[in-house]
């Protein structure tokens, strides 16, 4: 069940919040033994909290869609009085005693929280093979990695633990778990939803957003996450607007825009399957009415050397005093890709912002062109648990990078991003599609991945094993 | 030995051969794109005082 249509069945009395929760935590108690998408289940919280939007409905007290809604948490967004451990072993007994901004506002919206799901260490990585507290299982087949870092809310969406999830997303933490997983995610604009509570990896990367079923959600979940946060430095000042689509055609939406397909590079090298799957989407969105442009985009390789390196800074600046103090604490890769950060000179962080704000105009006016980009997520699909490299389009890649490399630049630009089903591949892996916005086009962006949505109709499969 | 690398050996930070690598293709990348920026420009901004109290 998605969002709306829980949100309506609450609302004709078909169901409860009390009724939906349990069904989450039942699913929670069968599943999360084998698939370990939740660090931290919260039952009472979540009991306490569905009793009490169940009474608020019942007195005509409705605080909107994600009233009585159960969600979960990615499990580094602090939670007050609830442990947040970022996956990791430094901050495995944190309790903090605040919420993070999204947290509290999901909640003042009503929403019921299940608990916290797990991720990569310290969301620095995207496997989620978590060396302290255990692999997160894809439940498509569960001796393949879900993505991550954001892999436990993912997990949680996609088999129905969870109605919808926050997540993070530094350089695809939300949209690479979206992909392997079969759910929708959407980063937005850098700003525009706060990273106060959040802990961080890369200040100037992290974005806040939802993981869900379907774009609606997203919109719904946006809605509520979006808008000014003086707790947050990088957090804007916008006039309120609204991100749910308004019910229209989407054949009128789509009539309405033009999408660039990039010639060159996010094409190049990629899984067959997975290319075909895309292309065929772009087809059929174009058959729906949308025009298509082919293009070259500026390059991404020289826009993923500057996200690397900002990366990989900014996480060493966070993290070097824990890493100093507690090496043993950290899981081997996570402590390489700190060590990396430490060794790199200041001057050439400082060299690769000032890249970022050239880069940034290239491709804003490449945007003007276009309402938006049509991309693959990740090249592949789904890889096995423990596999280091892939085989891609013939070529050995580093899992990491494979996973990464068509959405990392994207981060650096700050631009909103939103992955939406795209279809499966022969062995029934779940395959997702990118679509990029303008800077601050966040609303229009998800009109736009609703109308593509719609027009797709690609069935919202259940993964085995779970019905 | 990429110069990177050496520096970071100087101050302690022991590197495998493929952070080694890593850090030897990210300083070629820089080193190339460095060439895009416009010396005369604003570096960036990374600090402005806040008029309004947060």
């Amino acid at each position: 069940m998605t969002v709306a249509e829980a949100a309506q069945a609450l609302r004709s009395g078909q169901i409860s919040s009390s009724e939906l929760t349990e069904g989450c935590l039942n699913k929670i108690d069968k599943l999360n033994p084998q698939l370990n998408a939740f660090i931290t289940v919260t039952p009472e919280i979540a009991r306490r909290q569905a009793a009490q939007a169940d009474a608020e409905l019942h007195a005509g007290q409705d605080r909107g869609p994600l009233h009585g809604i159960p969600i979960a948490h990615k499990d580094l967004l602090c939670t007050l009085g609830v442990r947040t451990t970022s996956g990791s072993k430094i901050f495995a007994d944190y309790v903090p005693d605040f919420d993070a901004t999204a947290v509290e506002r999901l909640a003042e919206a009503g929403a019921v929280m299940l608990g916290k799901t797990g991720l990569h260490e310290h969301a620095c990585g995207v496997t989620c093979n978590n060396p302290h507290f255990g692999p997160i299982r894809n439940p498509w087949d569960p001796s393949r990695i879900p993505g991550g870092s954001s892999g436990g809310s993912a997990v949680a969406v996609a088999t129905g633990m969870a109605l919808a999830a926050t997540g993070s997303d530094t350089g695809g933490s939300i949209r690479i778990p979206a992909h392997y997983c079969g759910v929708t995610g959407f980063k937005g604009t850098f700003g525009l939803v706060s990273k106060y509570g959040a802990l961080p990896l890369a200040f100037s990367l992290d974005h806040v957003g939802p993981i869900t079923q379907t774009i609606l959600d997203s919109a719904l979940m946006l809605e509520i996450l979006a808008g000014h946060d003086p707790k947050d430095p990088s957090s804007v000042r916008r006039p309120k607007e609204s991100f749910v689509p308004a019910p229209e055609d989407p054949a009128a939406v789509l009539k309405s825009i033009h999408v660039l397909l990039p010639r060159n590079f996010f094409f190049e090298k990629i899984d067959t399957d997975v290319k075909r799957t895309i292309l065929l989407a772009a087809q059929n969105v174009e058959s729906a009415g949308a025009t298509f442009v082919m293009g070259a985009v500026p390059d991404v390789n020289q826009l993923n050397a500057v996200a690397n390196l900002t990366f990989a800074v900014e996480a060493a600046a966070v993290h070097e005093p824990y890493l100093r103090k507690r090496r043993a604490s950290y899981g081997a890769d996570v402590a390489s890709n700190v060590d990396i950060g430490r060794a790199i000179p200041a001057t050439a962080y400082v060299q690769a912002q000032r890249l970022r704000t050239r880069f940034q105009q290239v491709w804003r006016m490449f945007l003007d062109k276009a309402d938006c980009i049509l991309t693959p997520v990740c090249p592949i699909a789904a890889p096995p648990i423990g596999q280091n490299t892939v085989d891609v389009a013939s070529q050995l890649e580093d899992v990491r990078v494979a996973s990464t490399r068509l959405l990392r630049g994207i981060n650096a630009l700050g631009f909103p991003a939103a992955v939406i089903r795209a279809g499966y591949t022969p062995s029934g892996l779940p395959v997702g599609l990118q679509l990029i916005g303008r800077p601050f086009g966040d609303a229009q962006l998800l009109r736009i991945a609703h109308a593509f949505e719609t027009a797709l109709g690609v069935e919202r499969l259940t993964p085995p094993d779970v019905s | 030995m990429a110069d990177w690398s050496k520096a970071a050996e100087a101050r302690g930070i022991e590197l495998n051969e493929t952070q080694k690598e890593r850090l030897e293709a990210m300083e070629k990348s820089v080193t190339l794109l460095a060439a895009m920026i416009d010396w005369k420009e604003e570096p960036c901004q990374v600090f402005r005082v806040q008029e309004d109290p947060q």
